[in-house]
This record gives C-alpha cells, structure tokens and sequence, in this order.
C-alpha cells in the first residue's frame, strides 16, 4: 500500500470500508448499549418518548385548533409522524456530532473516518424499530389492518438515513473548525420541527402555500411514512418527492466531497 | 522480491503555527480574503518533519529517540495513516497495526468484555480474530473475574491491565508503539515488553517510541534519532544512543541558564544552574552505586527576607516519583539566605542509596510552607546510577532485577532468639 502526500481523490473506498465492518458494528453496539446501560427502564425509553410528546401534543395544540386531516384520530397521525421525525433528529445528532465525540478515536488510529457518521445514523436505528414495532403490532390489534404500502417503509427509511447522513456530514465536518455548529445544529432541528407537518396537516395550508412545505426533505418522509401506515392516507405528490430526492443528493454528494477533502487533515485542526 | 517493509520517501510534514482554529467564522473570512489579495502568508509554516526517508527490512525492530518535539510521534501518526504528510511518500507491505496510547476507545459503560471487542476491532483485529484470542487476553490480565463488570468499577490499575492485554495479543505485520509503556505497573510492563518480545521473534517488524532509553536498548538492536524533524542517525542502537548523549540533547548532569543567558524564575527568585557532581568534583550523569552524590543548585535571590525552601524531585525513568528531597533544618546555613544574593545550595546524596537505573531530577524553588514556587523545572538533570553488582553492598549476591526507586543500604542486627 502506498500512502503519499498527493494520493489521488477519491469520493467513496468500498472495499475498504468493507474491511473495517467488524469496527462499524461495535461502534453501534457501543452507541447503543452505552446509552441505555445502567438505566431503568433502558429501552423502553425508545418507546416512551414519543408518547409522551405525542400526548403533550394532543393535549395542547389538539385542544386549541383543529390541526390533523379529517377522517383520522389526531393522536395517531401525530405519533406516526413523531416516528420518522425521531429517528432523523437522533441520527442527525450522532452523526453530526460523530467526529467530535470521537476526537480520542481520530487522534490515535486509523480507519476510514466515514464509519463514524454512519455508525451515529445505524445506531438510531433501535430506537426506530422498536417505535415501529409498536406500531405495527398496534395496526394488527385495531381496526385498521395493515395494508401491503408497509413494504415501502424500508425504502422510506432508506432515503430518511440519506436525510440524515448528508446533513450530518456537512455538520460533523463543519464543527471541527467551527464549534459553534454545538449551538446551531439543536436550534435547527427545534425549527425543522415547525416547518414538517408533524403536527398539523398540509390540508389545513392554503394550496400555494403548501408547495413551500415541500421543498423540505422531511415533508417527503413525515407524509410519505403517514401513507405506508395508514390504508386511506393520500399518496405524496410524486413531482414534490422527486424534489426533495434531488436535494438531497446534492447535499450527501456535496457533503462527502467535503468530508473526504478534510478527513485527511482533520487531526492536525481538531 | 526484497524483505522491505516499509519504504518511506522524502516525507514531510508542515503546521500552521499561529493559526487559531477557534477563531470566529468572520475572522477567517477576512484573512482569506487578505491573504489572497495580498498574497501574504497568513501564518508561520513549521516543518514537524522534513526530508524523512529510510526503510525497514521484515524483521527488524527499531527504536525511535529524540527530545520531545523532534517529531517522533508525528512520524508515527503519518506511518498509522493518522494524518497526511504534507510531502513525500511512503510505502508499506503487509498489516499494520499502531498503538499511540493503551486503551483506546474504551467506554466506561461497557463491560470488560464488550471493551476487549471494541478495543481488539479499533487496533484493526477482526471480531473473530478477538473471539479466538478471547480467553488468553482475560487470562493475561489477570481480571478474569472482573470480565463482566462496567470498567468503569475497575480501578486505574486493572483498566490497564485490561488494555495492554488486549495490545499485547495484536498480531499484525507491522507494529508501531509510541510511548505505551511508561504507564501502568512495572511488573506488567515487563510481562508485556516480553509478550511482544516473543511475538517479534515470530517476524513481526517493530518501530518502537520511548523515552525511556534502556527499553529501547534492550528491545531494538537498531535505532534512529530525531532531531528538529530530521533523521540525524540510523544504526546499532549503543552507537545512536552515545550519540544521543554526545548532542546533550537527553536532560544532561549540568544545566547553566546563566551562561546560555536563560532566565528560570520570577522577579523575587531566579534559578542560574544546577550539576551533578562526583567525589571527584568532576560534573557528570553516571555515577556507580557505591558512590556518593552532590546535587548542586545555584540561584540568585533578588528582595531580602524572602522565605524560601529549596526542593529536588528525584523521577524513575519510568516516571514514578523515587522521592522528594527538601532543604530544611538539616542546613545548618541555610538561615543565612535571607538576604539579596548569589547562593549555592547542595544535597547530598550518600552511597548506597539509590538503585541502579535511570532518574530525571527536577528542582523547585518555593515560598516556605506553601505550593507557591518561584521556579519550578521539571526533568532537569539526568542521573544514572550503575551497578556493578559484584560487591554489591545492596543485592545480597542476587544478581537480577531489583525493582524500587531507591535500594538503599540500612542499619540491620539479627541475633538468635532460642
């Protein structure tokens, strides 16, 4: 193997990330059972954090206006939209976050730099199974049955971890040289929350309002997630969904671009 | 085909110096801007290294010296694929492994089993690799029975224990080691420094980091010394140690700042020089066992009244502390520096009271009875002490390692009791 100081670029090194699997899957078990160890309730916190914000919801906003679709319970589309919307924030957060947390890790071997943003987002994945899990078993329980669009949430969460990588990348990337991303990433992700339809419904949007919701990426998911669980939810409008594809692969392009330029230099900054 | 390992060609590698990286955004900004308008170099380049190049047959186990900041662990970090050199090339044949700190990567919250996978796959072993050597790794540490427990329960000594292990077991072609084993316990230094030892016979090739010089020379028949970022010498280790003495670049028997016109202290006390001295009156850093040590600080005490006490700090080369020595009553002069002057001050150190190995004295000048020092240095002399062992008062004719910072010869009286 030769390592110079003008190796030529390369966008992505399959096989050698292939190599460095073994590192990848402990890196995951680490996220995981190191956050959940030596607590109580360990991972039924997965489950009992989005109903606790799916009630709060409820509960205050559903008391006040009349914001969900008509012909389905508040409650349940929020909560399905919390699903999705969860497991962006938290594999945004880990992968955004993953060079940071990881600066004893960089400093003193070598591996490819890209398994710790994918780790972060492969990590947040339990906690989305299981919210998923639940909810199936809950379609099986009541009335509405499942329907054969529950095959299209692999897909769904697919794109979703494109989401999240190609954002993270670009802030993991970023707050090595700039610490103030810390601060700006969770403000972010407080706003992204308003402008997804997680807690209302784009029907209550006047129609030339609504194609503005759709150029965030997190439309796409939230709806897209919402018509794969319920039977009778609308399909997303497929020229908005091509959109949003089309932006995100420019950002996980652009963002690996600048990951892989920096990843070489980045223990001599950090 | 030829045995070479690892070629490296006309490597280097540059720093920014000066240049803040937490600067505000805006600030960068501008000084882009700057720089590229004016074309004006934004920040002082300083080569690391420079002009590296060597090679390293299949095999070989080589030492790494120099004083800190001639680039060793920079050397490292580039041969580990850490950082990019900034220039140059290098080549390597076969798996690499590197070990820059013991332990990395361990999470608190796991067990000592989860820690051993997690450590054993970031030192580039498979899980399977880690799975078949499971047993031996836990056996070698000795914290068997810890295994399943957070290691955050374990203390400092067992975490160790527990990481070296691990590093112990690594099995790859190449091994690059900087500066582990100055922590941790003796013993299992030893133990470990063996284990590899065994295993480098096997045809492991070794580039070995240490301070620690008789490691060094026990472990790498060859050896290579930095300086400034720049290969001074390749060869038999003894030759490249002697040189190593010869540069004074080691910590040496005598430190003048007055005459390199360096000044040590603040505006009440300064520091002006400090030697080893030998019966003889000779200044010097080897002294046998069986001798007698002065220990000398000059200084020069700028206001009257000034209460001080004067203190060396006797370090093992591994970096134990071997024993404070503090001035005090036992002066019977030593009332006198209370006034503005020049002083001398000696300790004594009598024969037959060290062990035999390598010290690293530092001194501190401090106000009486506080923490407040007015100079402070750390590392400051080199001291080796050689035993010659036959007629050895301190060994009892037992001719091996003795361990301890000091071995001094005691007052005993046995007597036949029935």
């Amino acid at each position: 193997m030769i390592v110079s100081s003008s190796s030529k670029f390369r966008l992505l090194d399959c096989p050698e990330l292939w190599r460095y699997r073994h590192l990848l899957v402990m890196l995951v078990i680490r996220d995981v059972v190191g956050k959940y160890r030596q607590s109580v309730l360990g991972v039924a916190w997965a489950i009992i954090l989005p109903l606790t914000q799916t009630a709060t919801v409820v509960l205050t906003l559903g008391k006040i206006a009349d914001l969900g679709p008509s012909g389905h319970k508040y409650g349940l589309f929020v909560f399905i939209a919390l699903v999705p919307w969860n497991y962006f924030t938290r594999a945004l957060q880990n992968s955004g976050q993953s060079l940071l947390n990881n600066q004893t890790l960089l400093t003193k071997v070598y591996f490819p730099r890209l398994i710790l943003p994918l780790s972060g987002v492969i990590a947040a994945l339990l906690d989305f199974a299981i919210c998923l899990a639940i909810l199936v078993a809950w379609l099986m329980i009541s009335s509405t049955g499942l329907s054969p669009r529950l095959l299209a949430i692999p897909v769904i969460i697919l794109y979703t971890s494109f989401v999240a990588i190609s954002l993270g990348l670009w802030t993991t990337t970023l707050s090595i040289k700039y610490r103030d991303i810390a601060f700006i990433l969770p403000a972010c992700i407080q706003l992204g929350l308003f402008i997804t339809p997680v807690m209302f419904s784009l029907d209550k949007l006047a129609v030339d309002q609504r194609s503005f919701f759709w150029l965030n990426p997190l439309c796409s998911v939230v709806e897209a997630f919402r018509w794969a669980i319920l039977p009778d939810y609308p399909t997303p409008p497929l020229r908005f969904v091509l959109v949003s594809i089309t932006a995100t692969a420019v950002v996980l392009l652009s963002g690996l671009v600048l990951f892989r330029r920096m990843e070489t230099t980045i223990v001599d900054i950090i | 085909m030829t045995d070479t390992v690892i070629d490296v060609c006309n490597l280097g590698k540059q720093y920014n110096l000066g240049l803040v990286h937490e600067d505000l955004f805006v600030n960068n900004v501008i000084r882009s801007a700057k720089a590229f308008f004016k074309r004006t170099q934004s920040a002082q380049p300083f080569w690391a290294l420079k002009d590296i190049s060597f090679s390293v047959e299949h095999g070989e186990i080589i030492g790494i010296i120099g004083k800190n900041g001639a680039g060793k662990s920079t050397l490292l970090k580039i041969l580990s694929r850490i950082t990019l050199p900034s220039e140059g090339h290098f080549q390597l044949r076969g798996r690499l492994a590197s070990l820059l700190e013991v332990g990395t990567g361990f999470h608190p919250e796991l067990t000592g089993r989860e820690n051993v996978y997690l450590n054993g796959t970031i030192l580039g072993m498979s899980r399977q690799e880690v799975k078949s050597k499971f047993d031996e790794i836990v056996a070698f540490s000795g914290v068997e029975k810890f295994i399943d427990t957070p290691v955050k329960r374990y203390s400092s000594g067992m975490h160790v224990r527990l990481a070296f292990s691990v590093a112990a077991h690594l099995d790859p072609d190449i091994l690059l080691i900087d500066e582990v084993l100055a922590v941790g316990d003796y013993e299992f230094q030893r133990k470990c420094l063996g284990k590899m030892e065994e295993v480098g016979k096997g045809g492991r090739t070794i580039l070995f980091v240490s301070h620690n010089i008789s490691t060094i020379s026990s472990l790498c028949p060859k050896c290579m010394l930095l300086s400034k970022g720049r290969i001074v010498k390749i060869g038999k280790t003894s030759e490249v140690i002697d040189l190593y003495y010869q540069r004074g670049e080691a910590a040496d028997g005598e430190v003048d700042y007055e005459r390199d016109k360096i000044e040590r202290g603040d505006d009440e006390a300064k520091l002006l020089s400090a030697r080893l001295v030998n019966l003889n009156g000779d200044v010097t850093t080897d002294f046998k066992i069986d001798e007698s040590i002065r220990v000398e600080m000059t200084y020069r005490l700028l206001t009257d009244n000034l209460n001080i006490s004067l203190w060396f700090h006797f370090y093992t080369s591994q970096g134990d502390c071997a024993f404070v020595a503090s001035d005090g009553p036992l002066d019977p002069e030593g009332a006198l520096k209370n006034t503005a002057g020049t002083y001398l001050s000696v300790c004594h150190i009598p024969k037959n009271f060290m062990n035999d190995g390598t010290y690293f004295i530092g001194l501190a000048v401090s106000k009486t009875g506080t923490l407040t020092t007015h100079v402070l240095e750390r590392d400051l002399l080199m001291l080796r002490i050689v035993d010659p062992i036959v007629n050895t008062a301190t060994r009892a004719k037992y001719t091996g390692f003795l361990p301890g910072g000091v071995r001094p010869a005691l007052q005993w009286e046995s007597k036949k009791l029935s």
